[in-house]
């Protein structure tokens, strides 16, 4: 057991840290409060910026161009991210974190090469798209079928609330090969977001994470060749399970960065704030509230650097650690930005305000990639099959 | 960083385990209702080394380190599930055993501590007095130099193994001129002229533990009772929260792993609408919530725990939202580990019952769960100035 991370790993983050404050948190705001074509285009500059800098191959292994240096190591950088630009980081990681992991882990060579290396230098971003209109939390409703099409497919359905849907150049989509064949009825395909019968125009105006654009992605007849497939034919739910917890693994560590955001407005508001003769922090009713936020992102991200190492070592409590970090850091991401916006007052209810715009902004983190209500009955559905008679 | 534990530690933690299901659960709901201290159990305890397991060998211990005396607590928080035995057990080895031997000298660590380490004496630490609690520094008891004996006047309260206690850890004021540094420690034993102890409390729970009221009525002590400098008081209670804030919570950690196994067994067993409960997601949620916390508590108190094996100072922040969360998410999973058995849950033969009355005293003893709040709001401001 150790609680560090080493002097070299530490030193890294914190030029990590110095890139985002400098590069990417004075736009968060204006990422929040411009049109969409100017969002968009912050956000795939910074997106670019983080490729050609490193920063999207941490995680990744070393076959894909990655640095190989895992999930724990991930999120220590990530949540920097996170903190400055909760858009910025849904949108790269969404890519890098979701769409990729499955290529990663089970595509070939030739896919590797041609999505993921260019999406880990920053060139090419990718979407994960799984959810459709009438089956988010249960991913084995899904209607989006594959044929076998000659030797290639053809696509039908539609996909919604897809992370860099709109802006993507590629999609990674889940779709029903087999008919009634349950888990083992489903294929994993890649298409290029060029193919002809394959429409991403609708965009899906936000609450919070404006920058991150969502949309749905609507298959027409849409044809692809063998090459689209990822693995096995029907192994399909089986990765894209993988993509998920690699994406609940960010989802909470973007509620961590968004609750150490909101403590950071929070606190030197309330120690230079004056109210009746004293700094508001003089008052319990404020540094309690205070204490609370510190609380939650101190234990938030013990339990994400817990679920991340177990993630690493192949832990088999994998699963229910994830869940715990997604589940606690969410709650908490929700719980801080609604004192933070609590702290600063009237002052926090106009649009333009940071704590505003985190209020928004972390509110996707109980829904994003399995609610907490999923989360939990995994949990339990777990821990009766450990304990139970 | 890495989470994993050796399997030597596993084992460890297994052994203490099966050893506390052994000895100390069997007679956990009977010390319970008879409010009694079991001799017994604590001296098997005395006997297995875990009365003294980081105490160098010559005085009878078993040189551990801290985060293996943290898994202890946790294991026999969950093997024992008896609160009491293991609130005496804290207050014994560490608040009183442990202060003498950072702070006592050759002589006073050969007297005392192969005795508390055997279970042959009992010990307590006495700081808390009607006047003061959350403001400790606010102490009244006095110690006074008097022809070569130290005369101490005053009285303390709700302290843990008084009634029972053969040597006392007691705080009193040395020069009330000084604030913080004007506090000193002494060890005083039970047989001291002047010194006497009140009738045990009737508690909420904690009830295998004894606890009372303790006077001084110019109780004289020997010069040599003096423990560590004059003047060091303030400073040696602060040294016991690296203790209070690792291996006085771990227990914490096993009553609720105690919890989340016994409850899931209950909720596939107790059936009602047709199926069993453990079918509710009211019922699930409150399982889950029982394992998001056990994990948030048992890498919160192992840390501090990890940190102080490296030799560092205790970290306040870290230590503050251990104790904080471990005192009020620990109640909070007693609470519905109850809400889970029902009615049986509000019977005094059903663990959880005692388990929810034990857990109550986590956000009020050994620093209030407001003052963990108040701890931690100034170090954010000090270190954001």
């Amino acid at each position: 057991m150790n609680f560090e991370f080493t002097q070299e790993q530490l030193a890294d983050a914190d030029r990590f840290r110095s890139i985002v404050n400098e590069k990417i948190a004075p736009l968060a705001q204006k990422i929040d409060q411009s049109s969409p074509t100017e969002r968009d285009e912050i956000v795939r500059s910074h997106f670019k910026t983080l490729g050609e800098l490193g920063y999207l191959k941490l995680s990744a292994s070393e076959g894909v161009g990655g640095a190989g240096r895992g999930a724990l190591e991930w999120t220590l950088h990530a949540e920097m991210l996170a903190k400055v630009c909760p858009s910025t980081f849904l949108a790269a990681y969404a890519a890098t974190e979701m769409a990729c992991v499955p290529i990663t882990l089970f595509g070939n060579e030739i896919q590797r090469q041609q999505y993921v290396v260019q999406t880990l230098n920053g060139d090419t971003l990718g979407a994960f798209a799984l959810t459709e209109p009438e089956g988010g939390s249960d991913p084995l409703g899904i209607k989006t079928s594959a044929g076998k099409d000659g030797d290639g497919w053809v696509l039908n359905g539609c996909k919604t609330y897809v992370t860099n849907g709109p802006v993507c150049d590629f999609a990674v989509v889940l779709a029903v090969t087999k008919s009634d064949g349950g888990v083992k009825g489903m294929s994993l395909f890649i298409i290029d977001a060029k193919t002809a019968g394959f429409d991403n125009s609708k965009r899906l105006e936000t609450m919070g994470h404006r920058g991150a654009a969502l949309g749905e992605l609507v298959f027409k007849d849409c044809r692809v060749g063998p090459e689209a497939l990822i693995g096995m034919e029907n192994e399909g739910f089986g990765y894209a399970m993988h993509a998920l917890q690699s994406g609940r693994l960010a989802a909470s560590v973007g509620s961590l960065g968004i609750g150490q955001a909101g403590l950071a407005l929070a606190l030197p508001r309330a120690m230079t704030r004056e109210s009746r003769g004293k700094k508001i922090i003089r008052n319990q009713e404020v540094s309690f509230k205070l204490a609370e936020m510190y609380a939650l992102i101190d234990t938030g991200r013990l339990l994400v650097q817990y679920a991340a190492s177990s993630i690493d070592t192949g832990d088999a409590e994998t699963g229910p650690n994830v869940s715990c970090a997604k589940i606690f850091t969410s709650e908490a991401a929700t719980k801080i930005s609604t004192l933070t916006v609590q702290v600063f007052g009237a002052a926090a209810y106009v649009v333009g305000h940071p704590a505003e715009r985190l209020y928004r902004d972390a509110r996707a983190g109980e829904i994003m990639y399995g609610p907490s209500e999923i989360q939990r009955v995994m949990l339990a559905q777990d821990l009766i099959g450990k304990y139970g008679v | 960083m890495d989470f994993e534990l050796s399997p030597e530690q596993r084992a460890f933690r297994d052994t203490v385990v099966r050893f506390c299901e052994d000895k100390i659960a069997p007679h956990a709901e009977k010390a319970d209702r008879t409010c009694e201290f079991s001799y017994e159990a604590f001296y098997e305890m005395g006997k297995f080394g875990l009365l003294g397991l980081h105490y160098p060998e010559e005085y009878g211990g078993q040189e551990a380190d801290i985060l293996t005396s943290v898994m202890a607590g946790e294991a026999m928080g969950l093997g024992g599930a008896d609160g009491g035995l293991l609130l005496a057990w804290g207050a014994h080895t560490y608040l009183c055993g442990d202060t003498i031997l950072k702070h006592g000298t050759d002589e006073q660590k050969k007297k005392y501590l192969p005795k508390i380490a055997k279970g042959e004496w009992i010990g307590a630490m006495a700081l808390t007095e009607p006047g003061a609690g959350s403001d400790a520094a606010s102490i009244k008891t006095s110690a006074a130099k008097k022809d070569g004996k130290w005369i101490l006047n005053g009285s303390k309260t709700f302290i843990t193994n008084a009634p029972i206690a053969d040597v006392m850890v007691v705080y009193a004021v040395t020069d009330a001129s000084a604030g913080y540094g004007g506090m000193s420690g002494f060890i005083v034993e039970k047989d001291a002229p002047g010194y006497s102890v009140g009738k045990p409390f009737h508690k909420m729970g904690m009830n295998s533990s004894q606890t009372s009221e303790v006077f001084f009525d110019n109780c004289e002590i020997p010069e040599s009772n003096l423990l560590g400098m004059e003047g060091a008081g303030f400073m040696m209670i602060l040294q016991t929260l690296e203790w209070d804030r690792s291996a006085l919570m771990a227990p914490f950690i096993g009553s609720m792993e105690k919890s989340i196994r016994s409850c899931t067994r209950y909720t596939l067993e107790r059936r009602q609408f047709n199926k069993p409960i453990a079918d509710f997601q009211a019922v699930q949620r409150k399982l889950a919530d029982m394992v998001i916390y056990r994990n948030a508590v048992r890498l919160l108190v192992y840390r501090v725990a990890w940190n102080k094996d490296q030799g560092r100072m205790l970290n306040h922040l870290e230590a503050a939202v251990a104790k904080l969360y471990a005192a009020d998410e620990g109640f909070r999973m007693a609470y519905e580990a109850v809400q889970i058995y029902g009615g049986y849950g509000y019977i005094h033969e059903y663990p959880v019952e005692r388990a929810f009355r034990d857990a109550r005293l986590g956000s009020i003893g050994g620093g209030t769960s407001e003052v963990q709040k108040l701890i931690i709001s100034k170090i954010l401001a000090q270190e954001a100035k």
